[in-house]
């Protein structure tokens, strides 16, 4: 070969290269391990794996790799047919044996999300996934979008344990480099629309500040979850977009309510009074209108109540209350009864970044009503352990409620019966259980709406601001869709402006 | 001479790996908080973490068992050279480390060369040079360089040459021009140390009598250099710089967070936060038997460097 002949392929092979639609995602989240259940969020962002139902920007239940689904006549028996003529990766074919293959693996019964469900067997019949229930379940399809229930090749499991990651995604996988790093390649023979993405790179990048330089310096064309201290200097870009989208995460504290000091209803809100959510929500958060006013965001339609009193900033309402409790502020500027200081615990952890900051301003807040405030910022486990050996005053914590898309699979978790490690704790409400209950069997949007009254009126925890997350992306990427479900990246829709 | 060596050393591997070991389980068992959890939490994160799903990782893992019991599964199956599994991840270890290591080793080592390379010359040109200044304005460079954090370091790199200038990656670990800026944060706080250390060695050596002799008898400036004053002051040098591999493997630790690296040091934070004891256990051994085999090298250099030493120290004179 001469060298000319050579110097035309390098140029060829130069140009492929460059015509290939690649596609550099950063986002904060690492690789944890091939399981869903431990990383599965990232694979169904990348849109690698898919689950049998997703949903649209209106949190509605759509068809994905189940094309339909119905229930017997008692509702204890779901039945799900599964899409005909899906291929996972490894060019096998997807069928209902397959699911139930994914779905009865221990550890997928053990810890993915369908452990909360009443399950007395599931099974296959053709092209149909059975599931058999012990008691209704009215919202059992939202469950099967949440990111434990990826749906695997057979070929992917070695002793009921995941060894390769093959899905039935647009992306199919061509390196992991555990933690840091995922390449894929367009899956052609996906059974959706084809897309423009040909090639993917996703880096798990979890410095903030590293995030936004290698998208300000063009390494990366999709960074997410920018936090709002970098958005200053990444406006300023012009070859940069950014959105904003409010996500269904409520940032909230966690209290003891049979705690011997916040066992006192007047205690709960006068706390509550003595915040300002709107400080919070614009110093640090740059976004007033994340301010809570109750736990559900406006978004969240059908469990945002208009109607009832919002949370609100009102010192001389706190002082009140607290006064009435009998605690009489002292020359410290502290509240005082009976000789003992009103002295609260709060722990955080710094998952996210800025809870332990909110935690400080909180801790003023609380100072200026008499409230001395102290502060531990630990491991997330802290939280769960307090609850269990009851040990727990207070915890800022932040709790996303559309992990299940239906937010009743986690308010039922946090605030049913026995409270829930992230919810309510040692806090009983009759009118709570079985109003949840009745949701659980058959969905009603008055008793939603009567949910979040109870929520705000009892205070079982203190919702403190909502969440957004913040996309910056490079200009040449266009249509990207941000999902507040936080299940999909959409990169099957984005078009690179060419 | 060198069988002894290696004897002491062999010695010391086996010390390091058993104390290593034993340490790194007894203080993830020590430090406060519920180990369940925390592997739970590591696992699942917080969004994914409960009570019950805790349990569920107890009972997988055997967290139940007795402490003592627990112990000596754990230094038997080290003893047998198997470091387990992941408790987070479920990988083997041995294939963790492995890629980690990689890219940490790499790393280290180009940083530790290129600030040899950057730090020789630079020490003995301050050292042979007649003008104050340049002694003052080095030591002002280096001095203000040491005092600079890593992670400081690092963002002002990624500032100068991936935002300004744009022609280095600020993150990410694919190509060679990723290393570079690594590279560079790790190798000026080390030049910055090892610059003065040569330059005052060299500055030592010029004042003994075989170098002044060396100048009398008629040699060159550079030629005594060569022949009489680098070798002198290379030993106290690889000594120093054996100690200084500490804070590179510090310096690891800070700058693969920065810079999106997965290396050892990364691995080892996340494994402590996690409580991931076979991922502690594996990762301290390997960096304990790094520093062994740095020492090796050092001794293995100061006695063909030094060959007092050969007399004084292995005959047990």
């Amino acid at each position: 070969m001469n060298i000319k002949k050579l110097m035309k392929l390098c140029l060829i092979f130069s140009f492929l290269t460059l015509s290939a639609n690649e596609l550099k995602v950063i986002g904060p989240n690492e690789i944890k391990g091939l399981e869903p259940t431990k990383s599965g969020y990232i694979f169904s962002r990348l849109q690698i794996a898919e689950n049998l139902v997703k949903v649209n920007d209106k949190g509605e239940i759509l068809s994905n790799l189940a094309i339909s689904w119905e229930t017997s006549a008692d509702e204890l028996t779901w039945k799900f047919k599964i899409r005909p003529n899906v291929k996972f990766q490894d060019d096998t074919v997807l069928d209902a044996q397959t699911v139930v293959l994914n779905l009865t693996r221990e550890e997928v019964k053990e810890k993915s999300i369908l452990r909360y469900l009443p399950i007395e067997k599931i099974d296959s019949n053709n092209d149909e996934l059975i599931i058999k229930l012990s008691s209704k379940v009215s919202i059992l399809p939202a469950y099967l979008a949440h990111y434990t229930t990826l749906i695997l090749s057979k070929n992917s499991f070695e002793n009921g344990k995941v060894v390769k990651f093959i899905g039935t995604g647009p992306f199919k996988i061509t390196n992991i480099t555990e933690p840091l790093l995922i390449k894929a390649d367009r899956f052609d023979s996906w059974w959706g629309k084809t897309n423009e993405v040909e090639k993917l790179t996703y880096n798990a990048v979890g410095s903030n500040e590293t995030r936004a330089l290698m998208i300000k310096s063009g390494d990366a064309d999709i960074a997410f979850s920018i936090l709002p201290i970098s958005l200053k200097s990444l406006e300023k870009n012009p070859n940069l977009d950014i959105q904003t989208v409010k996500i269904f995460r409520t940032r909230k504290l966690k209290l003891n309510s049979e705690d011997e000091i916040l066992k006192d209803k007047n205690i709960k809100h006068a706390i509550s009074y003595a915040i300002n959510r709107d400080a919070i929500a614009k110093g640090i958060l740059k976004d007033e209108s994340l301010a809570a006013t109750q736990m559900f965001p406006p978004e969240l339609v059908a469990w945002h109540n208009k109607n009832i009193e919002p949370l609100t900033f009102n010192i001389k309402k706190s002082e009140k209350l607290l006064k009435n409790s009998g605690w009489e502020k002292q020359d410290d500027g502290f509240l005082y009864k009976n000789g003992k200081k009103l002295e609260l615990e709060l722990i955080t952890y710094p998952n996210w970044p800025e809870l332990p900051i909110i935690a400080t301003v909180v801790q003023n807040q609380l100072k200026q009503v008499g409230i001395d405030l102290k502060i531990s910022v630990t491991n997330s486990s802290e939280v769960v352990r307090k609850h269990k050996d009851n040990s727990l005053q207070l915890a800022l914590i932040s709790k996303n409620f559309t992990l299940v898309p239906n937010p009743l699979g986690t308010i039922i978790e946090d605030y049913g019966e026995n409270g829930g490690d992230w919810g309510a704790m040692n806090w009983k409400n009759g009118k709570m259980v079985s109003d949840l209950k009745s949701l659980y069997e058959k969905a009603n949007l008055e008793t939603q709406f009567e949910i979040s009254k109870i929520l705000n009126e009892e205070l079982p925890s203190i919702p403190l601001t909502w969440s957004s997350i913040t996309v910056v992306s490079n200009k040449k990427i266009k249509n990207l869709k941000i999902d507040p479900f936080e299940i999909s990246y959409n990169l099957t829709d984005i078009k690179f402006d060419k | 001479m060198f069988i002894n060596i290696f004897i002491k050393r062999f010695f010391q591997v086996i010390v390091v790996a058993l104390l290593s070991s034993s340490i790194g389980f007894l203080m993830m068992h020590l430090l406060p908080g519920d180990i369940a959890m925390r592997i739970a939490a590591g696992r699942y994160g917080p969004d994914g973490l409960t009570a019950e799903i805790a349990q569920s990782v107890r009972m997988e893992l055997q967290l139940n068992k007795p402490l003592y019991e627990q112990y000596l599964i754990s230094i038997f199956n080290f003893l047998k050279l198997d470091l387990g599994y992941s408790l987070v991840s479920g990988n083997s270890v041995i294939q963790e480390l492995k890629v980690q290591l990689g890219y940490s080793f790499v790393l280290a080592l180009l940083a530790f060369i290129v600030s040899l390379i950057i730090a020789i010359p630079l020490g003995i040109f301050t050292s042979i040079s007649k003008y104050k200044f340049v002694n003052n304005s080095v030591m002002l460079i280096s001095i203000i360089i040491r005092a600079i954090p890593p992670f400081v370091l690092a963002l002002i790199l990624i500032l100068i040459f991936s935002i300004w200038f744009n022609i280095l990656p600020p993150a990410g670990f694919e190509s060679w021009k990723n290393f570079v800026l690594p590279t560079l944060t790790l190798c000026l706080g080390l030049a910055a140390v090892s610059n003065r250390l040569i330059t005052d060695s060299m500055n030592d050596v010029q004042t003994y009598s075989y170098f002044r002799y060396g100048r009398f008898k008629g040699l060159s400036q550079n030629i005594t250099i060569k022949r009489h004053g680098i070798k002198n002051a290379l030993i106290p040098l690889i000594s120093f710089l054996a100690l200084q591999s500490v804070y590179l493997i510090e310096g690891v630790v800070v700058v693969e967070t920065i810079f999106a690296f997965p290396g050892i040091g990364h691995a080892l934070v996340h494994a402590i936060v996690a409580r991931d004891i076979p991922m502690i256990q594996g990762t301290v051994l390997i960096m304990g038997l790094i520093f062994v085999f740095i020492n090796l090298i050092v001794d293995i250099l100061a006695l063909n460097l030094d060959p007092r030493l050969k007399e004084k120290k292995y005959n047990g004179k």
